[in-house]
């Protein structure tokens, strides 16, 4: 019946072949911007072109900007202290030649660009009006000179303070926003700058870390916030959601003691919580995706029922009961008679089948138990004793001391690892060797 | 109006005209493509842009064999698993172990059962490990082997990852159409 439907894959495959989705109108517009810039980046010599000779020219202009509104005392060196140049430290007289040079240099290409080229930024040319102004208004006037000298100093200045400034700033990420409990989740801090991180994960929870992981074991929103304290003194703080789903428990039970042979239902009935959505495999190679479903075996046997389930976030459990429906290899024997060690009371733990010469009372067991419990009373129905683990016997012993030869009665419950289980009761005779 | 032909040849000589046509011609089909890759249109177009720059600049080494519209298409999967393995270390992966495994053998799909912005989402929707080894083995039709060397990953990687993101989908589809469960049968 499936031969016309389609796989997931063909499904896609079909809708997206030739699927048409309509650029935006700005996308053609940006990759001609880019095509622009690439070419134009693009280093060819027939393309060697007026931009390349401006940035050419443009490089040691602004170089020679900075240098001189750094060292402003030697422009006015170069005009005012000609004379004076030789009585420096020898050292200091090819520098200072130097740099006159450049001056003198940089201040003609100034010139020349100003009658060719207007294409400099606004600081540029704000330095620029300032160098020449200042050139002219030096020779008639030293004091306003020094106070235009000042005025050089404080633009780079400014620039300098701007890039020793230590901005601290706050990010981080987590390997996962939403998930099942228990969700491990690690957080990956981005802050720059920061001296001492402080985290709180919303549950009580709180880490001085850098790079947390944090568990959540509880389902619920929780909001991650880091605190930071940068560098600067300045306190951050950022918020992340994360939530947390509660992830399903898978139970079941089911009748074990349907008669498979007849052909009979099998009710199985699903105590999981917190699942939306089940898969039950029956063994038999067939599933069903029923909460609660009844099941019809062709062929008696054994058979490892497995129940998955999820809820609607995929946060999933599944639980196997092994060897459904078979007796074979579980089994539960109790003696009929034991004779207590005189020397004292042992406890009731024993080992294997083996040496405790018939000391402790316990069952034999073939198979694998899931729960037991197992009670001893005297005739008046008084408990005596109490176990709820299969290594653990009764000694014969109540309240540390021993007890008189008699009849005693035993009742045993439990359940085996094929969901079988079981109700037994009898009697045992205690014989005292005393 | 051009033939594609004429378009490449002008494209080669770097004919904004030509350049054009190619873009208003095929933008659509190749923005299908990566939009598939990306969960975010955005960065889809981001895709298509840088794409679109490759294809000018590298149109002549296209040889005139093989499919023109193949070629480009190739050209918008490498550019998106370019971008894929630039934005790694923003998005983190998920770890496998994180995924439950949802394997159920389901029924078949008709065409008619969904539509493509419904499949769409529910690829965007995944991790994007799983979005990318979806796309390029279930649409694309590469080999795992060829997708590992691709991404850069494992090849058994390639395949659970696969395996688990079609697994995915199957719930999410069944989820859409709040079917039931899915029936016994093979697909």
């Amino acid at each position: 019946m499936t031969k016309n439907k389609l796989n997931i894959e063909e499904l896609y495959q079909s809708q997206f072949d030739g699927y048409r989705v309509d650029p935006s109108h700005n996308v053609w517009e940006s990759i001609q911007r880019k095509l622009f810039w690439k070419e134009f980046l693009t280093f060819r010599l027939n393309s060697f072109n007026i931009y390349y000779t401006l940035v050419a020219i443009a490089v040691p202009v602004t170089f020679a900007a900075i240098f001189l509104s750094r060292n402003p005392g030697i422009l006015s060196g170069s005009h005012a202290e000609t004379g004076q140049s030789g009585d420096t430290l020898q050292s200091g007289v090819p520098a200072n030649a130097d740099e006159k040079f450049k001056t003198l240099n940089s201040e003609a290409t100034y010139q020349n660009l100003d009658s060719s080229t207007k294409q400099y930024s606004a600081r540029k040319t704000g330095l620029k009006s300032k160098l020449t102004g200042s050139d002219e208004q030096m020779k008639s006037d030293r004091n306003k000179d020094l106070y235009l000298q000042e005025e050089l100093t404080d633009i780079p200045l400014k620039e300098n303070w701007e890039d020793e400034e230590i901005v601290s700033s706050i990010a981080f990420t987590a390997s996962a926003l939403s998930g099942c409990t228990p969700l491990a989740v690690s957080f990956l801090n981005e802050s720059e700058n920061a001296e001492t991180w402080y985290w709180t994960f919303g549950d009580g929870g709180s880490s001085i870390e850098e790079h947390p992981s944090w568990i959540f074991d509880e389902p619920g929103e929780f909001i991650v916030r880091l605190q930071i304290t940068g560098t600067d003194g300045i306190v951050r703080q950022d918020n992340k959601n994360i939530t947390v789903y509660e992830t399903p428990r898978a139970v079941f039970e089911f009748d074990e003691d349907v008669n498979l042979v007849d052909g009979q239902p099998v009710y199985f009935y699903n105590y999981s919580r917190n699942a939306d959505y089940y898969e039950w495999n029956f063994g038999d190679n067939t599933y069903s995706y029923l909460s609660d479903p009844v099941h019809y075996y062709e062929s008696p046997g054994s058979y490892n029922i497995t129940l998955k389930a999820w809820n609607q976030y995929q946060c999933f459990d599944s639980v196997t009961i092994r060897d459904a429906f078979t007796d074979e290899g579980y089994s539960l024997q109790f003696p009929t008679a034991f004779a207590p060690n005189p020397a004292g009371p042992s406890g009731g733990y024993y080992t294997g089948n083996s040496t405790d010469n018939n000391e402790i009372f316990h069952p034999v067991v073939t198979g694998d138990l899931i729960e037991y419990n197992l009670k001893i009373f005297n005739r008046l129905g008084m408990l005596l004793f109490e176990s709820n683990d299969i290594d653990i016997g009764w000694d014969g012993y109540y309240q540390q001391q021993p007890l008189p030869q008699d009849v005693y009665l035993w009742k045993a419950r439990g359940k085996f690892s094929n969901g079988k289980t079981f109700v037994q009761a009898g009697d045992i005779t205690l014989i005292s060797k005393r | 109006m051009l033939d594609e032909r004429q378009i490449i040849d002008g494209c080669c000589r770097k004919d904004r005209k030509a350049q054009k046509a190619l873009f208003d011609r095929y933008g659509a089909v190749l923005l299908g493509v990566c939009i598939r890759y990306s969960n975010r249109r955005d960065e889809a177009e981001d895709i298509l842009q840088e794409g679109f720059v490759k294809i000018y600049s590298n149109i002549r080494d296209y040889a005139g064999t093989g499919s023109f519209i193949n070629w480009m298409k190739k050209i918008m999967i490498n550019t998106s698993i370019t971008h894929y393995h630039r934005n790694l270390k923003h998005a983190w992966h998920k770890d496998i172990d994180q995924v439950q495994e949802t394997d159920i053998e389901g029924r078949g799909y008709d065409e008619a059962d969904f539509t493509k912005e419904e499949l769409l989402n529910i690829i965007h929707d995944l991790p994007d490990g799983y979005r990318m080894v979806f796309n390029l083995y279930a649409i694309e039709g590469f080999k795992h082997k060829e997708i590992a060397s691709m991404l850069d990953i494992d090849i058994n990687t390639s395949k659970s990852q696969y395996s688990r993101a079609r697994g995915l989908i199957r719930r999410k589809l069944y989820i859409l159409k709040k079917w039931p469960e899915p029936s016994d049968d093979e697909e």
